[in-house]
């Protein structure tokens, strides 16, 4: 290839690893761009292996691609898959990959993302149990789907949700096992949450709130979730969808801080001036709520490639993007801006046209708006997020409020 | 399989060939056209894949719906009357030659 001096070499070769590929091309970076992951796929866009893609036989693989096979090459990025870096010899920046070869660097990304979390569950190595993270396996979901009557789900945030929407969709019999009180506890308001669990049980979808799994019990072609208490919950395949783990163990080989992810400063930066991490792996200092965070979204991985890029062609920022997710269940398309943690209030408005909006405060200052089916809303919430001022309590409770109207006439 | 003309900011020309049935943003980000980002994959999640339409082909790529309205004020550059977000416009053979010029900025 091109360059000649060892530049910068990314770990990973999810939608982070592409992005910031992208963007330091984009912004004139010389030296050698090299991606290291471990399947062998191109870079391509997971958020609709949960969606569109498991909802009917449309969608190819080329539909799901980061950048046409050719791009890479093109622009001069050296793109290694079905490989991967095992160790980082940070003294003398150089990596061993696990085909046996090394490589130098200049500066390391880690873009290893996440993987999901296993449970310690009897049964759960079943072949009649899956998982969703890639594509292969959103392919083996689709084929269970096609063929399956019965869908038993054990965990009730995103993923779980999404794909329980779809599989109800496709006409499965579906049930949810939660072990929390109630569904996405951990990054969605208990009343927003409420609102969509209420519209997916009126869809058919059955949900069993604060129930332990104790064991899978698979037989001839079907599969049971035995709960705490003897009680089957019979299925013709179980999803488990249970959350991630940060794939953080080579950067903690390596001598790297690790603390659910690898521990970066505000330029997502590791004590390692030639190290950085982004998106999944990355646990950051978040200025709006004051704490370090790790967050699993898209925007979240391309604004910290964008990030990074910045910092290696000289015009380091700190990172302080609003956060944004959404999530579609069903006919319910969930958007959020902010980020809920810490809140303290939430003021949830119903809204006509089966729309509905939740705003999260943090000692009266808000730090969230959720919303669905409500592009509107979250649109005006982004813009109010980002470049404040932001309504009080007061405001927002008031029957008149439109943030939309508050957005346009506020925000720059 | 219409070919779709992309000028960028500064006046450059990109031309893509592109299946049918596949949006315009789609088009331009697979083939690596610079100055579309499509973040959110085509959720109208975004507005980084804006463009505007040149005129004389406003008829054939038709009209922002009212949230694909609104989502376009989120863009980095001003949206105007010719503003659409390329994720949702699904590409068919009467989008042959359609020429849109691509913003200075997406994020």
């Amino acid at each position: 290839m091109g360059a000649a001096r060892p530049g910068v070499l990314i770990v990973g070769a999810g939608i982070a690893a592409g992005q910031l590929a992208v963007e330091l091309r984009q912004a004139g970076y010389s030296e050698s761009v090299t991606i290291v992951g471990d399947e062998p796929r191109f870079p391509y866009n997971r958020p609709p292996l949960s969606k569109e893609y498991l909802l009917g036989p449309g969608e190819g693989f080329d539909q799901l691609q980061f950048r046409a096979p050719a791009f890479y090459a093109d622009n001069d990025i050296d793109l290694i898959i079905d490989d991967a870096v095992v160790q980082v010899h940070r003294a003398d920046r150089r990596v061993t990959l696990a085909s046996g070869s090394t490589r130098t660097y200049d500066t390391l990304v880690f873009a290893t993302g996440a993987r999901n979390r296993q449970l310690p569950l009897a049964g759960a190595d079943s072949e009649r149990v899956l998982g969703l993270r890639t594509v292969d396996d959103a392919d083996r979901l689709r084929a269970e789907l096609d063929a399956g009557r019965r869908a038993a789900i054990i965990g009730g945030g995103f993923i779980g949700m999404e794909i329980a929407a779809v599989a109800r969709a496709r006409g499965l019999d579906v049930t949810v096992v939660e072990l929390a009180p109630r569904a996405m506890a951990r990054a969605l308001s208990a009343e927003t949450a409420a609102f969509i669990t209420d519209h997916l049980r009126r869809s058919g979808i059955t949900f069993r709130f604060e129930v332990v799994p104790q064991e899978i019990v698979a037989d001839a072609g079907a599969v049971g979730i035995v709960l705490s208490g003897g009680e089957r919950i019979d299925a013709d395949f179980v999803l488990l969808a249970a959350g991630v783990v940060p794939n953080a163990e080579i950067a903690a080989q390596s001598g790297l801080a690790v603390a659910n992810g690898i521990v970066v400063d505000e330029f997502l930066r590791t004590e390692d001036p030639h190290v950085y991490a982004i998106g999944d792996c990355a646990i950051f200092p978040h200025a709006d709520i004051g704490a370090r965070v790790r967050l699993e979204s898209v925007q979240n991985a391309t604004d910290q490639a964008r990030a990074v890029a910045a910092a290696l062609t000289g015009r380091p920022v700190p990172f302080e993007k609003v956060a944004w997710f959404w999530s579609h269940q069903g006919d319910l398309n969930l958007q959020i801006a902010g980020l809920s943690t810490g809140g303290d209030t939430t003021i949830a408005k119903p809204g006509p046209d089966g729309r509905f909006s939740a705003y999260v405060f943090a000692s009266e200052r808000l730090i969230s708006v959720e919303s669905v089916n409500f592009t509107a809303e979250h649109a005006a919430a982004r813009r109010v997020l980002a470049d404040g001022p932001r309504p009080t309590m007061t405001e927002v409770n008031d029957d008149g409020f439109s943030l939309r109207d508050y957005a346009r006439s506020r925000v720059a | 399989m219409p070919r779709v003309n992309f000028v960028s900011a500064g006046g450059d020309v990109s031309s893509v060939d592109s299946a049918d049935g596949v949006s315009l943003m789609r088009a331009a980000v697979t083939n690596g056209v610079r100055g579309i980002v499509g973040e959110c994959g085509g959720n109208m999640m975004c507005a980084t894949c804006h463009v505007y339409v040149e005129p004389e082909f406003a008829a054939v790529a038709g009209l922002a719906s009212e949230d694909e309205a609104e989502m376009l004020e989120d863009a980095v550059c001003p949206p105007d009357e010719r503003s659409r977000l390329s994720c949702q416009i699904m590409l068919g053979p009467e989008h042959e030659g359609l020429t849109v010029v691509l913003p200075e900025a997406q994020v």
